[in-house]
């Protein structure tokens, strides 16, 4: 008899163990759909990055595969402008002084410059290959956008729509971002699994480290390593 | 990539391994590997909430949550159409926005938004 209940009890927890372990929700559903709605241009065309516009509440979606970039007014869930000219727009960033954003053209290779009271492109900066990510630096009035493929970072100062500086790295190059609090930009180096650290004062790559769970333990033990014998080359 | 500069950290959606991973900006390393579902592309953290949520390409946004700035888990890996690589979130609703290219395997072009369930 009691064996049984054992069994029992086992059997329940075995089965409340592999339901906890195999179920999509175990922690309970976290998003709800409010709504969806449809976007102008064909179906089956890859997306890429969104950015909100928070002065206008605007959503700006890029559209990669269609070569659009939509202005979407988050109040009415209404597309307000579909902005052409955005050839394989993949980043796209806005910067709120200025009532500009700036999409990453990897089909043409270009950084398009939207005027939004406009809702147009006005300007196209040339750029290294596959521009992707990007991330505004207010205060330098710097916009740093990702050359993936062409592994590297383009400088582009945001007041005379110039790049004014290209980083060239051994890796392409990941999505970026602009730290407010440390005042410096973020940037993966996708091949060497490297977090590099750009002070946008110089625009000069101040710090380099390991990312990857397999690298920071060896990068560790070399650094540990390293230590040591040096320690042990004083010590005798 | 994503921040919290508020807390010093970085989080990751390294997608050759498929792991969301947080850096520590002050000790310039990682702290936390968590285990995402395949295809991950775009990050995005809600700070207001404490949640990572990372768009999956193979259909699905995985949620994580920060107990604190060392202390992560996953919530949830919430089921949407194949083909969704990016996310962005109004911080202000904490609603999310998700473009949708396909609908059970067939070409579509709309944006789905979803609102966070915090109970």
């Amino acid at each position: 008899m009691r064996t049984k209940l054992l069994s029992l009890q086992f059997g329940v927890c075995a089965c409340m163990a592999l339901a906890g372990l195999f179920s999509p929700n175990a922690f309970g559903q976290t998003l709800k759909q409010v709504t969806k709605y449809d976007l102008p241009g064909p179906g089956g065309k890859r997306f890429d990055y969104l950015t909100i516009d928070e002065d206008d509440h605007y959503l700006l979606s890029a559209r990669l595969a269609a070569g659009q970039t939509y202005v979407i007014d988050l109040g009415t869930n209404k597309v307000v402008a579909t902005i052409t000219d955005t050839s394989g727009a993949e980043g796209v960033e806005y910067v709120p002084e200025l009532k500009k954003f700036y999409t990453s053209n990897a089909h043409d290779n270009t950084i398009g410059v939207v005027d939004l009271k406009q809702m147009k492109v006005v300007k196209k900066l040339k750029t290294e290959s596959k521009p992707d990510g990007s991330t505004y630096a207010a205060p330098f009035h710097k916009l740093y956008v990702s050359d993936e493929r062409g592994k590297a970072e383009a400088v582009v100062d945001v007041q005379k729509d110039e790049i004014i500086n290209t980083l060239l790295f051994d890796s392409e190059t990941g999505m970026p971002q602009y730290d407010p609090v440390a005042r410096k930009v973020y940037l993966n180096l996708q091949d060497q699994n490297i977090f590099a650290i750009i002070d946008p004062v110089t625009d000069q790559v101040i710090g380099r480290y390991p990312v990857g769970k397999w690298e920071t333990t060896a990068w560790h033990w070399t650094r540990n390593t390293i230590v040591h014998f040096s320690r042990a080359k004083e010590m005798n | 990539m994503a921040l919290d500069p508020e807390h010093h950290r970085a989080f990751l959606s390294c997608e050759r391994n498929e792991l969301m991973t947080v850096f520590d900006l002050d000790k310039h390393a990682p702290i936390a590997f968590l285990k995402m579902h395949g295809g991950p592309d775009v990050i995005k953290f809600d700070p207001g909430l404490g949640r990572i949520y990372v768009a999956c390409y193979s259909g699905a946004i995985a949620v994580f949550h920060q107990d604190d700035a060392d202390h992560y888990r996953k919530l949830e890996d919430f089921r949407v159409q194949h083909a969704v690589p990016t996310v962005a979130i109004d911080l202000k609703t904490h609603r999310l926005y998700t473009p949708e290219q396909e609908e059970d395997g067939k070409p579509a072009a709309r944006m789905v938004v979803y609102a966070a369930v915090t109970n």
